[in-house]
């Protein structure tokens, strides 16, 4: 049954209807949201917010909720059942780079490494290319662009080199049991090395960290091949290629394809358990710092305290990861109860992961936007002086003059980014349940847990946003 | 992929998928082997979306009726909120809600019980 062409015009036609319906929704409640948001601010730069809480996270879960209602009533047409099983986020074929990036990647990856090796450097680079450029800015060119990664990964120009020289086979067979759980446990260490900050900012040690990071990759490319540890392993790579999944330039067979963005979530789906985890960790590692800062993680943190200073951490990371793990599957679960589907709840989970991606990606653009401009100028200093030894390759800056009104502006830009991801992530999980389900009345069920807890999420989010001392 | 559950109530004879239910068994194969329907099955594919489109329609009623509502809502909410930042006693807009309620019955028992023109 292909739809006929009135029917294709009526389908065309509801979408218009619920486009606009859920612009109408938008601009109805932004402003007030933004207005409000920004009311305890004054002009002090410094100045944490209070929100007049309730009526933000109100506002906001009525967003999220209404969003649930309007696709589900308006974008539910027969048409919107689509057949074939749901594409994988696989790495990007190691041919498909470009070459002056990934040589500039290697020259960049090169002076970090010799700033933790040197003695007596004390240059600001290896923390700018790390937790600037790689950790804040190439996963906002992913989702709002396109795949960075194949561009500028060092790795991978490593990995081409390995690959070039290979004779045989690699040595050994990727162990299949072991999945992409390594790329998981590199994340959630990342997120834990982030947030920690301190003593593990300053060059040496974050050079001789990315020293031995490059030396596992290398090793691991070496062993088991390059595509497979591309796949399953390397943490750049596997970041850059999740988070893309919501970007609206994207490689395809037939080339480059352009669609709106998070367009292409409801046709993708995480292979296994080992992929989930990681999309979730994509998730948690934005709210962690949050989480810190309200009155539970401090709860924790301070509980666990009698196990030292770095084990309490530790442990308040892993704890907290396995709750937001434990909360996912909890939601798969009911989401396949809903929907009354012989299919496993693994599988409902696969599919139902990548609406996580915009979720985490609201939050990373609320945080990571305005650290990433606020921060511009250290780029510049950085690069004039790559080894730390005082010299002056590149004029000084100086310090970033902001626009007045810029905190405000920030603050309100923060919830709005933050409802965003959550509508985005509605919509995407609409798209991926009518991709999975075979009825239409399945397929609106089983978006309910998911929306439940989005809504709820929303108004969490929100909620520590308002929370001082929160490095939103 | 072939998977044959206890609880499967119908299993296509196309791809050997499982449903829990005939009615998906009966949307799956017309959805997805639509070139492969025999008369039977494309009757049972028309009745299923047409079940689907009742149960459709009235979620689309309802959330008409949500969006008709909706204003009234947003106003006494506007209202109540300058209320408060005025520090009006608390009973005014206690005395607004029944109007306020009544209001918002009314619209969205109008919005779902309207007839929307049939599609071109």
């Amino acid at each position: 049954m292909r739809p006929s062409t009135a029917r294709a015009r009526t389908q065309r036609a509801s979408l218009a209807e619920a486009t606009v319906g859920l612009l109408v929704g938008v601009l109805l409640v932004l402003p007030s949201v933004g207005a409000h948001a920004g009311g305890g601010l004054g002009s002090s730069a410094e100045a944490r917010v209070s929100f007049p809480g309730w009526l933000v996270w109100v506002a906001g879960a009525a967003i999220v909720g209404l969003t649930f209602a309007l696709v589900g009533a308006f974008l539910s047409r027969p048409g919107a059942i689509r057949s074939g099983g749901p594409a994988t986020v696989d790495p990007a074929p190691l041919t498909s780079g470009h070459g002056i990036g990934q040589a500039l990647g290697v020259v960049l990856l090169l002076l970090v490494i010799l700033n933790g090796v040197l003695p007596g450097s004390a240059g600001l680079l290896p923390e700018v290319t790390v937790w600037l450029v790689a950790w804040a800015g190439l996963p906002l060119v992913a989702y709002l662009v396109l795949d960075p990664g194949p561009h500028v990964s060092p790795f991978r120009a490593i990995g081409r080199f390995i690959e070039a020289r290979r004779t045989e086979d690699p040595p050994l067979a990727y162990p299949r049991r072991l999945a992409a759980w390594p790329s998981v446990g590199l994340l959630v260490a990342a997120i834990g090395l982030e947030v920690w900050g301190g003593s593990l900012r300053d060059p040496t040690t974050v050079g001789r960290l990315v020293l031995a990071y490059t030396g596992l990759t290398v090793v691991g490319m070496a062993v088991f091949g390059t595509e497979t540890w591309l796949g399953r392993a390397e943490l750049l790579d596997r970041m850059l290629a999740w988070w893309a999944s919501l970007a609206p330039v994207g490689r395809t067979e037939q080339g480059w394809q352009v669609t709106w963005p998070g367009a292409r979530l409801g046709d993708l789906a995480a292979r296994d358990a080992s992929e989930v985890a990681f999309i979730v960790a994509l998730l948690y590692g934005v709210n962690f710092d949050g989480f810190l800062a309200t009155a539970p993680g401090q709860g924790v943190l301070s509980g666990l305290s009698g196990l030292g200073e770095v084990p309490a951490f530790a442990a308040t990371l892993l704890a907290g990861y396995g709750v937001f793990l434990a909360a996912f599957w909890a939601c798969a679960w009911a989401v396949a109860r809903m929907a009354d589907t012989l299919r496993p709840v693994g599988e409902v989970a696969g599919r139902f992961a990548l609406s996580l991606i915009p979720i985490a990606a609201g939050y990373h653009l609320a945080h990571d936007l305005f650290y990433l401009v606020e921060n511009l100028p250290l780029v510049v200093s950085a690069l004039g002086d790559p080894l730390g030894l005082g010299w002056r390759l590149l004029p000084e800056l100086g310090a970033w003059t902001l626009p007045a009104g810029w905190s405000v502006g920030v603050v309100g830009a923060q919830v709005a980014l933050i409802v965003l991801g959550h509508v985005l992530a509605v919509v995407a999980a609409h798209h991926g349940a009518f991709g999975t389900f075979p009825s239409r009345v399945q397929a609106i069920k089983s978006e309910v847990p998911l929306a439940l807890v989005m809504v709820f999420y929303t108004m969490v989010g929100l909620w520590i946003v308002s929370l001082p001392g929160v490095g939103l | 992929m072939t998977r044959r559950t206890p609880e499967a109530v119908a299993t296509c004879r196309v791809c050997g998928q499982g449903f829990a239910r005939q009615t998906y068994l009966d949307l799956h194969i017309g959805h997805e082997h639509g070139a492969a329907l025999t008369d039977a099955e494309r009757a049972a594919f028309e009745r299923a979306l047409a079940e689907e489109e009742a149960f459709l329609g009235r979620f689309q009623r309802h959330v008409r009726g949500g969006l008709a509502g909706l204003p009234v809502v947003l106003l006494y909410a506007f209202l109540l909120i300058i209320g408060i930042a005025y520090g009006v006693p608390p009973a005014l807009p206690l005395l607004l809600l029944p109007g306020v309620l009544a209001f918002t019955a009314l619209f969205y028992y109008i919005a779902y019980t309207h007839e929307p023109r049939p599609d071109a």
